[in-house]
Order: C-alpha cells, then structure tokens, then sequence
C-alpha cells in the first residue's frame, strides 16, 4: 500500500483530542533528585567515538590472531595429530581420520595437557591476556581514554 | 522549549555543567514514565526503567546526533530497555474479541463520545487503553501523546513505517469498537 493512501489510517482528530484530554503519568517526587545523585557519584558520559572503537576492534583482532596461534603452536605439539601438512598428498582424508582420532584420544589428551607445563603455560597466558582485555576496557569506560 | 534548546542544554551537559541535565530529565520525565509504564505496567518497576532511560542517555550523550530529534533518542532507549524487561517475564492482556471490531460505527461512536462530561470521557479511555496489549499502547501514546511521527515511531521500535500504519489501524479500530461496548453497557 502507498503511504500516501495509508496516511487516512493513522491521523484522526478526534482520537487525538481524546488521548490529549489524558494527563501524563507523573513521574515520582524525587525522581529528578535521584538521578543528579547517581551522577554527580560518578557516572561519566561515555565517547563512543570512531577512533575508539577502531581501537577496540584492533584490540580484539591481536587477541584473536594471538589465541588462534596458540591453537596452532597445541595443534602441532599434539601427539596424535602430528602429520606433517607439507608432504601430505590427501589432505582432506588425513584431516577426517585425525578428526576422528581426537575424539578417540580425549582421555590421551587431556593427560597429556595435564603432563604438559608448557601447555597450562600457554593456556594460562591467554587467561591472563584475556582478563588484562576486560580490565583495560572497563577502564577505559571509566576514564573515558583509551589506553589499548 | 523545543529542540534547539535542547541541544543548547546537551551542550552544557557535554562542556561539563553536570546540572544542567536536570532540566532535561524534567522536561522528559512524565512523558517517559508514562510510555514505560504502558510497557512494564507496573509502577516500581517504571520508575526503575524510567531511570535507567536517563541514565542510559546521560552515558551516551557524546554520541547523540542530531540527526533526530532529542526526544526521539530518548524514546528509543526507554522503549528498548523497557522492552528488555518485560522480556523477562510475560505479561497477560485481554484480547478484544475480533468480531466486535467490524461491527461498529465510527460517526456513531464519536456522536456518543461527545455527548459525555469530560470526566467520563477520561474514565472511558483509560479503559479502553487498558485493554490494548502493551506495544499497542505505547504506539498510541508515541502517535497522539507524544506527536512522534510514524518515521520517528519507526526510529524507536524497530518497525516498518507500512507495519506501524497497518497496527495503527487496527488499534483505531479495536478502540473504537471498545469505546461502543463501554458505551452501551455504562448507564444512560
């Protein structure tokens, strides 16, 4: 339908007149008061600016490529999924019955990860990295600079 | 004091005359409170929402455009968080029987409604707004109470312009047959 032609839908006087008889609800007494108190305890307006949130994303994008290494650095040093990708002529094949060897060797892993310090390490160091993330932010929403 | 002195005072706000906000949250207080009581129909719980709303907008004052209108914005983040509690839990309204809402005369009713003292006209469309489900009366009271246009309606919730004149028929419709019912069953 053409806007023109639904426009008779919405406007009518008379409805208009009848609801502006009715008052608005009035908000509580001290409801302005309360929210300048909240404010003036220190809530900041946020910037939310282009720059800011480029940061962020850069932010986001290192911590990926950061994460998604360390997949790869533990995909490597799996004991049973150590095929050499290079000299490998049937990759797809290879890549299904590993698959298929991971889900066998989920008791095998988790003892190894449990062996290995170097593994926690990395693991922990994304937990840390990760944590610093949610820190910096939160304070970058308090400050309102940009620290990352 | 339009939008212009709006945005005069967001200036302020922005420039750090933290005070100055209050005459904002004064201006727009009832009308938010009334959109977000249609919402979570429930007074505690829409001064609480209400409040967040201007705390919300306070927070991101900076990135206000002018692009709408201030009250528009400000519509946005009550209906939003408003919406996002009542999510929570489901709310029961009455439905209007669909037979009844062809079955109707508009000149009728409004001869009917005109003959009433104000105050009955009061008391009768406060029924009949309490009958609509929740989203229904918040598009009546952005449309006639707050003179937010079906673009800005659009802006708010989320809604087609189309979608939002096809519901407001529809509501029209429903309050019409509503107000004939009430009318022929309140005594003479």
């Amino acid at each position: 339908m053409k806007p023109e032609k639904m426009e008779y839908m919405t406007n009518d006087h008379f409805l208009e007149q009848l609801i502006d008889l009715m008052p608005y609800e009035k908000a509580p007494d001290n409801f302005t008061n309360g929210i300048m108190l909240q404010l003036s305890a220190g809530v900041q307006p946020i910037a939310d600016t282009p720059e800011s949130r480029r940061q962020l994303l850069w932010g986001y994008v290192t911590l990926a490529v950061a994460f998604a290494g360390v997949v790869l650095m533990l995909f490597a040093r799996w004991p049973f999924l150590n095929f050499d990708l290079t000299l490998s002529t049937d990759l797809i094949r290879t890549v299904f019955t590993k698959s298929i060897n991971l889900f066998n060797s989920l008791t095998e892993m988790m003892s190894y990860l449990k062996s290995s310090s170097v593994t926690i390490l990395i693991f922990a160091s994304v937990g840390i990295l990760l944590l610093l993330e949610r820190i910096l932010r939160k304070g970058l929403n308090r400050n309102q600079t940009i620290i990352l | 004091m339009g939008q212009h002195d709006d945005m005069l005072i967001i200036d302020q706000v922005l420039d750090g005359n933290l005070a100055a906000y209050s005459s904002l949250v004064d201006r727009y207080k009832d009308m938010i409170f009334t959109l977000v009581i249609k919402i979570v129909r429930n007074r505690e719980e829409a001064e609480e929402v209400a409040q967040d709303t201007f705390i919300k907008a306070f927070q991101a004052l900076a990135n206000f455009k002018q692009e709408a209108k201030f009250s528009t914005w400000l519509f946005r983040i009550a209906y939003n968080t408003a919406i996002s509690r009542t999510r929570r839990k489901k709310i029961i309204s009455a439905p209007i029987d669909d037979k009844l809402i062809e079955n109707y005369s508009t000149d009728e009713v409004r001869q009917q409604m005109e003959s009433l003292e104000t105050e009955e006209k009061l008391k009768l469309m406060h029924q009949v707004l309490q009958q609509l489900p929740q989203d229904e009366q918040m598009l009546i009271e952005l449309f006639y109470h707050n003179k937010q246009r079906v673009e800005e309606i659009s802006v708010i919730t989320g809604l087609t312009e189309s979608n939002i004149k096809v519901k407001m028929h529809r509501i029209r419709k429903k309050m019409y047959a509503e107000m004939q019912q009430r009318i022929q069953l309140s005594p003479a």
